[in-house]
């Protein structure tokens, strides 16, 4: 019995429409992860963003309340109010006027008797504060970062002050 | 391709288990630091505020110069160590030819730990008039007049003792003060005390700066009628506040200028003075203080009532004398009244106004306002001129026989 066989002529280098349709499969596939793993890499660099404005936005608050702390009297608000104020206007540990309020570049702080600003925010949106009946100063910042918005309130007393 | 995807996935959810990680330790951290300010916050001013109750009963590690005492926060995770050192007035009290050391203050330093975290205050203890140094560590202050009886025992009298100078340092601070190097070293514990000498300076000069301003902004602020400001729009809305007029910064404030805020400031402490040991007091429990302040001039003169001295007076100086009234030219005593304090009426009454402020030096205003004028001294001045003729036969023949003496007399005459 013999048993024959035919060859295919076979050319130099050429794919079978098969092998193309498979290989077009894989790459198709792996393009696709490739593309929704950037997607998340991207999504979780801008997380980290975030996070890194909301740590700010956190040093800030912390610096505004240290300062509140040692301030030796709060002139503005003078009263106890419901409406917010968007500037706050303090005597700080050496009973210089300082003024925290919204500027273009941010949270500022301005030293009136130093003539002296400091930015402590590039990223603030806005800034308000009121004072309580219960003696106690309110303040709100917020943060804009990759279409989300963070904001930070925070409550002193005002009686802390140092004598 | 399932490992693939596996491993893709797991690359995911650690970018997700690690960003949440992050922002849950930068949160966690931040609210740490929070508390952590405010626990030490307060367990330094329970130091202070301790030192300060226990120095109003005595120095209680008297005969020794210095003391130190320490406290644990009801939580057990915070600790306060307080350090008192003596401070004796370098000029003796000399009381029948024996010399007495007088305490002139004490110095209050305070550490404070958290978790780890570390906080420092200090305090100045003030004592008037001083006590007798002694082994006793009485904190009551020694009569001036009389300061050690015949027995030989001390006499005592009513004292102001007050914690005043109050600092809340921070370890950075702390750590930048030249020869600090331990607290529980006394050279570390006086480089401390020297190093808020500046700030307390700062402190008192801004007060007396800001005192005008303040009160405006206080009184009365626009309304902002936009949300974002510029520095500049703040630094005009402030400046015009101002009611001084000085310019922004304390170094380009002129001469005059400084003059008529500290003059603001030595009213506004006169007109508002009383004394207290309260810490925190609330503007009503102040105003009813301040109902109960009078200002009582001391000794008036007896105006002159004799006759002749009157009609003398009269004869050189016309129209005179003239009689300050009581009631009238002058007042010995002001009474609080609808809301005006006592040293607001005097001040009033010498002519000085809070919106008129003076631009003499603060050393002037206040000697002005030390003495009032409650009567009129009249000095009369006699000057004599004599001249003497001789009366007799002489030759050359005599000059026409003038009177046979003669006296000028000019009267120089002031009043006082």
């Amino acid at each position: 019995m013999t048993v024959t066989s035919r060859q295919l002529p076979r050319s130099g280098g050429g794919f079978t429409v098969i092998e193309l349709v498979i290989g077009g499969m894989i790459l198709s596939i792996i393009a696709a992860i490739a593309f929704r793993g950037m997607q998340f890499a991207g999504r979780s660099v801008r997380m980290q963003e975030s996070i890194e404005v909301g740590a700010r936005l956190r040093n800030a608050s912390f610096q505004l309340s240290r300062d509140l702390a040692l301030a030796t009297e709060i002139l503005l608000p003078n009263q106890a109010a419901i409406d917010f104020s968007p500037l706050l206007i303090y005597k700080n540990q050496v009973n210089e006027v300082v003024a925290v309020f919204l500027s273009p570049d941010g949270l500022a702080r301005y030293n009136y008797n130093l003539d002296q600003t400091q930015t402590w925010l590039p990223q603030a949106t806005q800034f308000q504060c009121r004072l309580g009946a219960d003696g106690l100063i309110e303040y709100q910042v917020t943060v804009a970062a990759e279409k989300r918005t963070f904001t930070l309130r925070n409550f002193l007393s005002t009686y802390q002050s140092l004598p | 391709m399932a490992i693939i995807l596996v491993l893709i996935s797991l690359t995911f959810l650690a970018i997700l288990l690690g960003a949440l990680a992050t922002y849950s330790s930068g949160d966690l951290f931040s609210l740490q630091r929070l508390v952590a300010g405010k626990n030490l916050l307060y367990l330094v001013r329970m130091g202070l505020s301790t030192a300060e109750a226990r120095l109003l009963t005595k120095r209680w590690y008297a005969p020794a110069s210095e003391g130190m005492f320490e406290l644990t926060s009801p939580d057990g995770q915070g600790t306060i160590r307080v350090y008192v050192d003596d401070f004796v007035r370098i000029k003796p009290k000399t009381v029948n030819g024996t010399d007495y050391k007088l305490l002139d203050h004490i110095k209050v330093s305070v550490i404070a730990t958290w978790r780890g975290d570390r906080m420092y205050g200090f305090g100045k203890f003030v004592i008037s008039p001083e006590p007798i140094y002694d082994a006793r560590g009485s904190t009551i202050g020694a009569n001036p007049q009389n300061s050690i009886g015949a027995d030989g025992n001390v006499k005592y009298t009513t004292t102001l003792r007050k914690l005043i100078n109050i600092h809340i340092l921070l370890p950075d601070e702390v750590a930048h003060i030249p020869g600090f190097v331990a607290i529980d070293q006394f050279a570390s514990r006086k480089a401390m005390a020297q190093s808020v000498i500046p700030q307390q300076l700062r402190y008192a000069e801004n007060y007396g700066r800001n005192l005008r301003l303040s009160q405006a902004i206080r009184r009365g602020f626009p309304s902002p009628a936009s949300t974002t400001f510029t520095v500049a729009q703040v630094k005009d809305l402030l400046r015009r506040k101002d009611p001084a007029g000085v310019p922004t910064t304390n170094a380009a404030a002129t001469p005059d200028a400084v003059n008529r805020l500290k003059n603001a400031f030595l009213m506004e402490v006169f007109s508002r003075f009383f004394m207290t040991t309260d810490w925190d007091i609330s503007p009503e429990e102040k105003a009813r203080k301040l109902e109960k302040i009078h200002v009582v001039i001391g000794t008036v003169p007896v105006k002159t009532t004799d006759p002749e001295t009157r009609q003398a007076i009269g004869l050189a100086f016309p129209g005179h004398p003239i009689d300050v009234r009581e009631g009238i030219d002058y007042w010995t005593t002001f009474t609080p009244e609808n809301g005006r304090t006592a040293g607001a009426k005097y001040l009033a009454q010498r002519g000085y106004s809070p919106t008129a402020v003076p631009t003499e030096k603060p050393s002037l205003m206040a000697a002005d306002l030390s003495e009032i004028q409650t009567a009129n001294s009249y000095l009369i001045g006699w000057k004599g001129k004599m001249r003497f003729v001789y009366i007799g036969e002489e030759d050359p023949p005599p000059r026409p026989r003038p009177a046979r003496w003669s006296i000028t007399v000019r009267a120089g005459l002031s009043r006082s």
